[in-house]
């Protein structure tokens, strides 16, 4: 099916092509006999592009501060927190994850991945709103053409922490977009 | 004629590009993002330890306890010291407060010293706890409760000199 299919393209476009052929000749036609030119093709195709999230991003266990604000942050990689501002502390290091993108494609390509500046987690009614921050989101795919690419971006964030800060169990999505350039 | 045969090539490849490209211009993945936030944990001792009056033995040693659990106290060894009744002993009971459901671990030092008013005589006192884990009632969101104890054992002995000691130790409580 996809064989006939692909006929009728290769004869659409050979009428085209015959229709641009003879229109450059028409312009060509009354200064001499005859001329020929020829034009060059050229088509990169490229396999499909994917994302797949291979690490989720995770702050851990926090106890919120009794006085002050406090920041969250986890690096855009690794698995390091740090707490500034106010008292609060980490209850501990489980958990704690920036998360990681892997984008897959053609490889060599030019890609840009959109990384959202803000995203909230949600416990119930309540909101945390975590500010994104990440590592490089442009970049040419590992490889050459002709073999699957890949590259990584990962994404860390941080959120404020206050004492009237609703405890509970906060979950939210992150969603990145990779494209070709 | 064979400039038209590269056309139609080119127009084709260019066709099978561009649909290649519609099909998946771009693909997204979704992390999840996630944080347990906890009120702080606190730790209220209600009751202090208190091994109450003792009377040392004349010959022997023996060895005073305090239940953690229960808070008894009881003597063993081959002394003959006794009990007297004229103070209440009691093992030191402690509430901690936090989030519901949270689970949480006790830190109780293995022994302290305490010291005789007015003296340097020490007595060690060796420590038990109730429980060295819980989990704070209820369920995250709300405030939990939870409580625990402590008791110890001292030794008498003959040449254990009489009078009122006493000291402190430190119990902490932390989320796990």
């Amino acid at each position: 099916m996809e064989e006939k299919i692909m006929k009728t393209a290769l004869k659409i476009a050979a009428g085209l092509g015959a229709v641009s052929a003879l229109s450059g000749l028409a312009s060509t036609a009354y200064a001499q006999a005859s001329a020929s030119a020829t034009a060059t093709g050229s088509a990169t195709i490229v396999q499909s592009i994917s994302v797949t999230a291979s690490s989720n991003l995770g702050f851990g266990t926090l106890v919120k501060p009794t006085t002050g604000t406090s920041t969250i942050a986890v690096g855009a990689t690794g698995s390091s927190r740090s707490i500034t501002g106010g008292n609060a502390v980490g209850a501990n290091g489980a958990g704690v994850s920036s998360a990681a993108f892997l984008v897959q494609g053609e490889g060599g390509s030019a890609i840009s991945v959109t990384v959202p500046s803000t995203f909230n987690m949600t416990s119930g009614t309540n909101t945390l709103v975590v500010t994104t921050a990440s590592t490089t989101t442009a970049g040419n795919l590992s490889g050459s053409i002709g073999a699957q690419g890949s590259f990584t971006v990962g994404v860390g964030g941080s959120f404020p922490l206050q004492t009237n800060t609703a405890s509970g169990a906060y979950s939210g999505n992150l969603v990145v977009t990779a494209q070709y350039n | 004629m064979r400039s038209l045969k590269w056309v139609i090539g080119a127009s084709a490849a260019l066709a099978m590009a561009q649909s290649a490209q519609a099909q998946t211009p771009s693909a997204s993945a979704t992390a999840s993002g996630a944080a347990v936030v906890l009120q702080p944990i606190t730790l209220v001792k209600n009751t202090d330890l208190a091994f109450g009056s003792l009377v040392r033995p004349s010959l022997g040693s023996n060895t005073v306890t305090i239940d953690a659990t229960s808070g008894n106290r009881t003597l063993t060894g081959t002394g003959d010291a006794s009990l007297a009744g004229n103070q209440t002993p009691s093992r030191a009971t402690y509430s901690v407060g936090g989030e519901g459901g949270a689970a949480f671990s006790v830190t109780v030092p293995s022994s302290f010293v305490m010291t005789r008013q007015g003296g340097s005589e020490t007595l060690p006192v060796a420590l038990s706890a109730s429980a060295v884990a819980g989990a704070l009632s209820g369920s995250i969101g709300s405030n939990g409760s939870a409580n625990f104890s402590v008791g110890g054992s001292l030794p008498l002995s003959s040449t254990t000199v009489a009078g009122d000691y006493t000291g402190t130790f430190d119990v902490t409580v932390g989320y796990n």
